[in-house]
């Protein structure tokens, strides 16, 4: 009994010292990091995650409440329209194609890779980084990717990059740079067109940096045409019917017809099927 | 041909089906894999281990897209469900062909003594489809014979039990006959020694090449890989992907005997 007593005592505080010496390690095991890149602005949140899992979709309606991002989905909430004000108003999210929100994944090192399947059908893992870019192309190959992004420089700092409520952290955010003065950039303008530039959000400055370009992005625009409410995330029979037509219209857009590698190769496909056949046919006489 | 070569093929050709869900690469792979079979598949029953595996790819193709229409469904995740069904049927037809072509017995030949049952219940695992087919070809044979009817399903127990109990008899006459000839123990004979000649060696290079290509592919991740299913667009395809999925088409091109 007294040993089992020792044993849990030392789990205790071995538990006790890890929390005590690496307090970020400790809150990453429950957070995803969340990059928003609207090729003018670019945004990085750091969102707690609940026990069970979510996926891509629901990643972004959490860091809408933790955070206030603006976002609108469509096709029956299963794509994203609008991000932090970018994108489609209504809910065919492709209205304004060939430009529309790409779904990368990041790889572990701060890189990405295209999402081939829809934001709803993904899992977020505690410690995945998951990244959102506006702007044309098909696919992974000639989309336009969002800065490179670790986890650590999303939620390593958990304080300064994840304020419990926007408006709070706004007012804190608003001492901080006035007090920071003329270090800090003059206005969020400067910040926002130079996203590839801002420094990674380590220890103090460079997190407050980028927080005052989100809240001036979010200020220049008038309040009323923020969406906090996720419009369209239950799927209604008219929503599904918008859905399928609505894909179909946008796969159409696309149209730009298969590679010619690949049709070379389903005929070259076809003639070893055609001459497979004659083989067996030959074999068994 | 060195059973070595066909086991490199065969796991090559599995990788590449199973790193892709790019239909331009997957169909070159298919229909290499057909084109192998029909080349070089062993007489007797085992040649139609293809057949199986492809109807089992099929049923798998199936089975994927069905279970999609339950939940909410896009044109989108239709098709990826129909893509990941068909690289897992690929990946099956790739075995099939294996089976019909190599000699599970002379892939255990190839094992170090130690490894000898381990790689014996590894040869026993591998055969079970051809051995299966033979099995139940022999008993409806049988049966016929005997004026029994083997209509489709309703014969179904009545073959069943024959072909299990004659599955098991062959499994322990095989080890026994090996027991009995020191299998695993003593030195082994090199009666017929495999060896890798010119057929084996290139189909072996052809089928690394097509792997290295698709694995690096996989390591690098190259869009081209993964089709992209929202929003809906073609696939893309390159020369070297579809050639490098052609690769395995090599064998068929060569005599196994040489």
């Amino acid at each position: 009994m007294n040993r089992v007593c020792g044993l849990a005592a030392v789990l205790v505080a071995s538990c006790i010292q890890l929390v005590s010496v690496a307090p970020a390690a400790c809150a990453a095991g429950d957070s995803a990091a969340l990059v928003v890149d609207t090729a003018d602005d670019e945004y990085r949140y750091c969102v707690e995650l609940p026990d069970d899992s979510v996926s891509g979709i629901e990643l972004i309606e959490l860091a809408s409440e933790q955070h206030g991002l603006d976002y609108r989905l469509g096709y029956g909430g299963e794509a994203v329209c609008m991000l932090a004000g970018v994108g489609t108003e209504g809910d065919d999210c492709f209205e304004k194609y060939p430009d529309y929100w790409g779904y990368w994944r990041g790889d572990g090192d701060g890189g990405w890779s295209w999402s081939g399947s829809g934001a709803g059908s993904t899992q977020v893992e505690p410690g995945d980084v998951e990244g959102w870019s506006w702007g044309t192309g098909q696919d992974g190959s000639s989309h336009p990717q969002p800065p490179s992004t670790t986890y650590g420089s999303v939620c390593g700092v958990a304080e300064e990059t994840a304020p419990a409520k926007p408006d709070k952290a706004r007012h804190r955010q608003d001492e901080t740079a006035s007090a920071a003065g003329s270090e800090a950039p003059p206005d969020g303008s400067e910040a926002a067109s130079e996203p590839s530039v801002q420094p990674e959000p380590n220890p103090e400055e460079p997190s407050k940096n980028e927080s005052k370009g989100e809240r001036d992005a979010r200020a220049r625009k008038p309040r009323a045409e923020i969406i906090e409410e996720p419009a369209s995330t239950g799927i209604t029979e008219a929503d599904a019917e918008r859905e399928t037509s609505a894909v179909a219209v946008a796969s159409s857009r696309a149209g730009d017809g298969p590679p010619a590698a690949g049709l070379v190769g389903l005929g070259a496909a076809a003639a070893l099927g055609g001459a497979g056949v004659v083989i067996a046919r030959r074999r068994k006489t | 041909m060195h059973p070595g070569g066909w086991i490199l093929w065969a796991l090559c050709g599995g990788l590449v089906a199973i790193s892709t869900t790019n239909p331009f690469f997957l169909i070159p792979v298919f229909a290499s894999a057909w084109i192998v079979h029909a080349a070089h598949k062993r007489e007797g029953p085992m040649a139609r281990s293809f057949r199986t595996f492809a109807l089992f790819g099929l049923l798998t193709i199936g089975t994927r897209t069905a279970l999609v229409l339950l939940g909410p469904v896009t044109r989108g995740s239709v098709v990826a469900a129909l893509l990941e069904g068909t690289r897992l049927a690929v990946l099956l037809t790739v075995f099939g062909t294996f089976n019909s072509v190599a000699d599970p017995y002379g892939v255990l030949r190839l094992s170090p003594r130690r490894f000898h049952e381990p790689a014996l219940a590894a040869a026993l695992a591998l055969s079970i489809t051809p051995r299966t087919i033979a099995a139940a070809g022999r008993v409806r044979e049988a049966q016929r014979l005997r004026g029994i009817e083997v209509r489709r399903w309703r014969s179904l127990p009545a073959l069943a039990v024959p072909v299990l109990e004659s599955g098991m008899e062959e499994a322990v006459t095989l080890a026994e006959s090996m027991d009995a000839r020191g299998h695993g123990y003593g030195p082994r004979s090199r009666y017929r020694r495999e060896r890798w000649g010119v057929v084996s060696l290139v189909t072996a290079t052809a089928a690394l090449s097509a792997a290295v290509v698709f694995i690096g592919r996989l390591v690098v991740h190259d869009p081209s890989l993964a089709m992209s299913t929202f929003p809906l667009t073609w696939p893309a395809a390159d020369a070297l992907g579809v050639g490098a999925a052609f690769l395995l088409a090599v064998p068929a091109f060569l005599k196994a005997s040489e």
